[in-house]
């Protein structure tokens, strides 16, 4: 019925009646914070609906105009719904983060892997520049990793819920941003180091070494600008579902990182043990006296990025956090 | 009733239809309006959000399917979406029953 209705709307001025529906939905799209294939998914299911409600009410006797007008009004204002649908977009690119940063990490190491198989073994030392460079690469890394489980963990918790705010779409985006800065600065330093073998080493594969650094910077730019497009939607609020929570095996790495929070100082020293004894063991020296400043460079290096990006990575309570609570 | 009141508990009305049956948006505020004999009015709009959240969190899922002679996106409940709605059933049955029994004056 509504179906022969709406084949029949434009003899019964449908003109006026498309203009009407598609100046609503031009400013539900106007309204709308995502993806222009995602805005398209969603103005084509409003306008469905546009049209079945005014050809049920042009059934019911309604004349035409008063029709689309209803059917308009009874749809709620383009503002009202693009906010609800703008907060479940946001959710969703919220979700989306810590996969690009994933995929782009695991390139860019396959990328980086390809360049050091493809090289000759190095029987000689390491000079202190390659020394240097691999360890602020190795250290950004692992600052990109940190901060990338920070971020899918927020995510994770969220991936099952109904339920998102503004604050943790906020948080994931920021941490992302940070996990995918450091791997830029790793990439950059790593491709220094990369170019400095390539000048020094006769037997270098430079070809391989110039297109595994070129492949890593575009990953890693791509990965950057992916991130930043990303609509998180974070002033749009919701608080309407309120039953459903993820599973509990979801949010797991939440609760680690709230362990964590509380109790700093344990797990804090664990990882800069462990951390701090595989740089001296990695760092290509010959005795362990070589070895001891790079195991300590990487002990204050961890214990530095703890004290600076803990409050943003939610590792910490902040110095603010820590007055307001005495 | 407020839309506030509504809103609530609408993911899980909107479950509640879509376990007689796949339907398209309309079709859910259409069944929504007449099972409540037209006391839920809310705006017919905030279905959609709602919906996109019961996908989003897996409950429900949509396909593109030809209705009326159009396509239409149709959604489906799954298997995680019955078993929440069966979870929000038995928390709304205790809610209730619990303020039936504060608010309800025996004779």
């Amino acid at each position: 019925m509504a179906g022969l209705l709406l084949s029949s709307l434009a003899d019964l001025g449908g003109e006026s009646l498309m203009s009407a529906i598609e100046k609503y939905l031009d400013e539900l799209n106007s309204a709308l914070e995502t993806t222009n294939r995602r805005k398209r998914g969603i103005l084509n299911e409003v306008r469905d609906h546009l049209l079945d409600s005014t050809a049920q009410k042009i059934s019911l006797g309604a004349p035409t105009s008063l029709a689309e007008d209803e059917a308009i009004n009874a749809f709620g204002s383009a503002d009202l719904i693009a906010r609800g649908l703008n907060a479940c977009e946001g959710a969703r690119a919220a979700k989306e983060a810590p996969l690009i940063a994933l995929s782009t990490g695991a390139t860019v190491f396959i990328a980086f892997l390809a360049a050091a198989w493809s090289q000759p073994i190095n029987t000689a030392n390491a000079s202190i520049f390659q020394e240097i460079t691999f360890f602020i690469g190795v250290i950004s890394a692992q600052f990109a990793l940190a901060s990338g489980l920070c971020g899918a963990s927020r995510a994770l918790s969220l991936w099952r819920s109904l339920e998102s705010s503004g604050k943790d779409r906020t948080f994931i985006k920021q941490v992302i941003r940070i996990s995918i800065i450091s791997l830029d600065v790793s990439v950059l330093v790593v491709t220094f180091n990369l170019i400095f073998d390539s000048i020094h080493e006769k037997n270098s594969n430079k070809v391989a070494l110039v297109s595994s650094a070129v492949i890593m910077i575009a990953l890693s730019i791509a990965g950057f600008i992916k991130i930043s497009k990303l609509h998180i939607n974070s002033p749009h609020e919701i608080h309407e579902g309120s039953y459903s929570q993820s599973p509990k095996i979801w949010t797991l790495g939440e609760w680690v990182i709230s362990a964590i929070k509380k109790h700093p100082t344990i797990p804090l020293l664990c990882v800069t043990i462990v951390c701090g004894l595989s740089a001296m063991n990695k760092a290509e020296t010959n005795t362990l006296q070589q070895a001891l400043p790079w195991g300590a460079a990487e002990v204050a290096a961890i214990v530095l990025g703890f004290f600076l990006l803990g409050p943003t990575l939610g590792l910490r309570e902040s110095n603010k956090d820590q007055a307001v609570l005495n | 009733m407020s839309n506030q009141q509504i809103k609530g508990h609408l993911e899980a009305m909107v479950l509640a239809i879509l376990e007689e049956g796949p339907a398209h948006g309309y079709s859910i505020i259409e069944s929504l309006r007449k099972n409540s004999s037209g006391l839920f009015d809310l705006p017919e709009g905030t279905v959609y959000p709602a919906l996109h959240r019961l996908e989003e969190a897996g409950l429900v899922k949509s396909t593109r399917e030809f209705v009326d002679g159009r396509e239409r996106r149709v959604y489906q409940i799954v298997t995680a979406g019955q078993s929440t709605l069966k979870e929000s059933r038995a928390a709304w049955q205790a809610f209730s029953s619990a303020v039936s029994r504060i608010l309800v004056v025996n004779p």
